[in-house]
C-alpha cells in the first residue's frame, strides 16, 4: 500500500545490557500515514519498543532505520523535528496554563536560549484548536479533567509538528466520550499523513483505530500485519494465554474474553 | 492567531517595569534608613552637610545594600530554578541541605584553616552541592509518599545532618576565636560587608544570574518526565545539571558572605507566580528583583529597629513564614490542583 517509514530489523534489547533480553530480534516494518497499534500483556515490551524508536535507549542488536536512515545518522534536533511522543502519564510544570504546556512542544524549533517567536505561538494555538482546547488554553492544566489533560498532552505533541507520533496507551486512563474523541482524532492525524504507533491493552481500541496492528509476547512478535487478519481468535489467545472470542459488529472486530 | 491566549500580553511588561521601579525605590530608601545620626531616618541634606554621613553611606551603607540585593536575587532565582525542576512548591536552598551544607563547609574551613573568603566559599561550595545531592539521592530511595513529599524529607534530613554537623564543630570551636564566626553563618546577616566582601561575591553571583537568565526559557522543558523532555530534542540530565549546580553555586557564594538567610528563596517565587503567570521564564526574572528588594527591606529592618542589629536571617525568617501561612490559607501554594 503506502512506503514503510519505519523499519526495524532484528532488535534486541534488555536493561542494564543484560543477556535477558526484553525484546528478542523482534523486526518490523510500518507504512506512512497509517496508525499501528502494539499490543501485548504486561511486560512485554511495548513501552521498551517505542522508547528505542524515540531513541532515548539503544537496543544491543539490530537497526531502526527511518525513512531508510539509521536513527543514530539523525542528528537530536532532527529526531526532535520528526518524532513527538504522547507518554502513558505525562508530568506538567508547576501551575502552566494549557497554551503555555503546549508552548513547550516548539522546543525543536529554537534555538538552546531562544524564547518562543510568533510562528511557535501560532502552532501552539493551531494544536489546541485541533484538538478542540481552545475555549480551556488559558486554563491551569492542573485543573482540568483527565481527559483534557490527555488532549493538552496530545496537542503539545502535535505543536511539534511531527512525522511519527509515539502514543503509550493514549487511551487508558479516558471514559467513552473522551475514548472516542481521542480515536477520532488519531485517525484524523493519520489522514493528514502522521504515522501514529500506539501501544495499548484493550484489542478493541486497536480495532477501532489502527489499520495495522502488532502482537507481542514476551518480547516477540506474536503476529503483524492489516488488523482484520492479526486480530483474531488464535492470535490473541497465543499472546495473551487466555481463550478469546471474536464477533464482528458492523463489520468490525469485537473481542470479548468469555 | 490567537496571541491573546499569552496571557494578558500587556500586563507583564508593565509588572516588570513596576519590579524595576520597586528596586530602585528600595535601594533609594535603604540610602536613607538606618541608626545614624537618629534612629530610622536621615534626612538627605546630610549628605551634603556631614562628612561622616557621607564616608557612612559609601562605606558601609552602598556596600551593604548591593550585597543585600545580590543576595536576594541569587537566593530567589535558585529557589525558583529548584521549584520549577523538582515540581514542587515547596523547596527552596534552604529546605533542600543547600544552606546547610554551605554554612557546615563554612564552619569547617573557620575550624580547620585560617581561611581567607576565598577559601570559606571554596568551602561553602562544595559543601552545598554535597547537600543537593544528598537530598535528591534520599528522596529517590524513600519509599514513602509521592515525589513532592520525599524531597521535602530527604531535605529536612539533609539539612539535619548538615546542621548537627555544624553542632559538633561548634563544640571543637575555639571559644574566643572561632565561634563567634561560625555563629554569625548560622543567623546570617551582612554587618560586616565592605567593598571588598562584595568584589569577592560579586563576579560568581553575577555569571550565574547571568546563566540562569540565558536558559530561562528551558525551565519549564526540564521540568517534563525524561522521555518527553528527551523527545522535545533536551539533554534532561545534562541541562538539568548544569542549571541546578549553577544555582546551588551561587547560592553557596551568597551564603559564605551573608550566612543563612531562609524563606526568600521559598517565597519571593510564589509571589512571582502571582505577578507574572506560569512560565518559568518570567518568574525566574521577576523573582530576581522581587527577591533583591525583599532581602533588601529585610535587611534595612534588621540594622534599623534596634540599635543592636538583629541578625538578617531571623528577620527573613519571621517575614517569610507569616507571608507563607497567609498564601497557604489563601490556597495560592499548592491548593489548585
Amino acid at each position: 500500500m503506502s512506503t514503510s517509514i519505519i523499519s526495524l530489523t532484528d532488535l534486541c534489547f534488555g536493561y542494564n545490557g543484560r543477556e535477558q533480553f526484553i525484546l528478542k530480534d523482534l523486526s518490523l516494518k510500518i507504512s506512512e500515514a497509517t496508525v499501528t497499534a502494539i499490543l501485548g500483556p504486561n511486560g512485554s515490551g511495548k513501552t521498551t519498543l517505542l522508547s528505542l524508536i524515540l531513541g532515548i535507549r539503544s537496543p544491543q542488536q539490530g537497526a531502526i532505520r527511518i525513512q531508510g536512515r539509521e536513527i543514530g545518522d539523525y542528528s537530536r534536533s532532527a529526531m526532535s523535528r520528526l518524532i513527538g511522543l504522547v507518554p502513558q502519564d505525562e508530568t506538567f510544570p508547576l501551575g502552566l496554563s494549557v497554551f503555555h504546556y503546549v508552548l513547550l512542544g516548539r522546543a525543536p524549533y529554537r534555538g538552546l536560549l531562544e524564547g518562543p517567536k510568533a510562528e511557535d505561538v501560532h502552532a501552539a494555538s493551531e494544536a489546541i484548536e485541533t484538538v478542540g482546547l481552545t475555549d480551556f488554553s488559558t486554563r491551569l492544566v492542573s485543573s482540568l479533567s483527565g481527559g483534557e489533560r490527555q488532549l493538552a498532552v496530545v496537542a503539545r505533541a502535535l505543536a511539534q509538528n511531527p512525522h511519527v507520533l509515539l502514543m503509550d496507551e493514549p487511551t487508558s486512563h479516558l471514559d467513552l466520550d473522551n475514548r472516542s474523541r481521542l480515536i477520532a482524532l488519531i485517525r484524523d492525524l493519520a489522514a493528514r499523513g502522521v504515522t501514529v504507533i500506539l501501544t495499548t491493552h484493550d484489542p478493541n481500541v486497536a480495532a477501532r483505530v489502527a489499520n495495522d496492528a502488532v502482537l507481542i509476547r514476551r518480547g516477540e512478535v506474536v503476529a503483524s500485519g492489516a488488523v482484520e487478519s492479526v486480530l483474531n481468535a488464535d492470535n490473541l489467545t497465543a499472546t495473551y494465554g487466555v481463550p478469546v472470542h471474536v464477533a464482528q459488529v458492523y463489520g468490525k472486530p469485537v473481542i470479548i474474553v468469555p | 492567531m490567537r496571541s491573546e491566549n499569552t496571557m494578558m500580553p500587556d500586563r507583564v511588561p508593565r509588572a516588570f517595569l513596576f519590579l524595576a521601579l520597586l528596586v530602585l525605590g528600595a535601594v533609594l530608601l535603604s540610602i536613607f534608613v538606618g541608626r545614624y545620626p537618629t534612629p530610622y531616618w536621615m534626612p538627605a541634606r546630610y549628605l551634603w552637610h556631614d562628612e561622616l554621613a557621607r564616608r557612612l553611606v559609601l562605606h558601609l551603607r552602598l556596600p551593604r545594600i548591593l550585597t543585600a540585593l545580590l543576595m536576594g536575587m541569587v537566593l530567589a532565582a535558585a529557589g525558583t530554578v529548584m521549584q520549577t525542576i523538582f515540581r514542587n512548591p515547596l523547596v527552596c536552598a534552604g529546605f533542600l541541605g543547600v544552606s546547610q551544607g554551605a554554612a557546615f563547609g563554612a564552619a569547617l574551613s573557620i575550624v580547620l584553616l585560617t581561611p581567607s573568603l576565598m577559601i570559606i566559599e571554596i568551602f561553602a561550595t562544595i559543601f552545598a552541592l554535597t547537600g543537593l545531592l544528598l537530598s535528591y539521592l534520599l528522596a529517590w530511595n524513600i519509599h514513602y509518599g509521592d515525589w513532592v513529599l520525599r524531597l521535602v524529607l530527604a531535605g529536612i534530613v539533609s539539612s539535619a545532618l548538615f546542621s548537627s554537623g555544624v553542632g559538633v564543630l561548634k563544640y571543637v570551636a575555639d571559644p574566643l576565636k572561632e565561634l563567634p564566626d561560625i555563629v554569625f553563618w548560622l543567623m546570617g546577616g551582612l554587618w560586616a560587608v565592605t567593598w571588598r566582601d562584595l568584589l569577592y561575591v560579586l563576579p560568581i553571583a553575577v555569571l550565574s544570574l547571568g546563566l540562569l537568565l540565558l536558559m530561562r526559557h528551558r525551565l519549564n522543558l526540564l521540568a517534563l518526565r525524561d522521555d518527553t523532555a528527551f523527545s522535545l530534542g533536551v539533554s534532561p540530565f545534562k541541562e538539568r545539571t548544569v542549571v541546578l549546580a549553577t544555582s546551588v553555586v551561587g547560592t553557596a557564594v551568597v551564603v559564605s558572605i551573608g550566612g543563612i538567610v531562609g524563606w526568600v528563596g521559598l517565597i519571593v517565587p510564589h509571589i512571582a507566580r502571582r505577578i507574572v503567570g506560569a512560565d518559568a521564564g518570567k518568574v525566574l526574572s521577576a523573582s530576581m528583583l522581587l527577591g533583591g528588594v525583599v532581602a533588601l527591606l529585610c535587611d534595612d529592618l534588621a540594622r534599623t529597629i534596634r540599635a543592636a542589629e538583629i541578625p538578617l536571617g531571623i528577620v527573613t525568617s519571621l517575614v517569610g513564614s507569616a507571608i507563607f501561612m497567609i498564601m497557604f490559607f489563601r490556597s495560592d501554594i499548592g491548593g489548585r490542583s
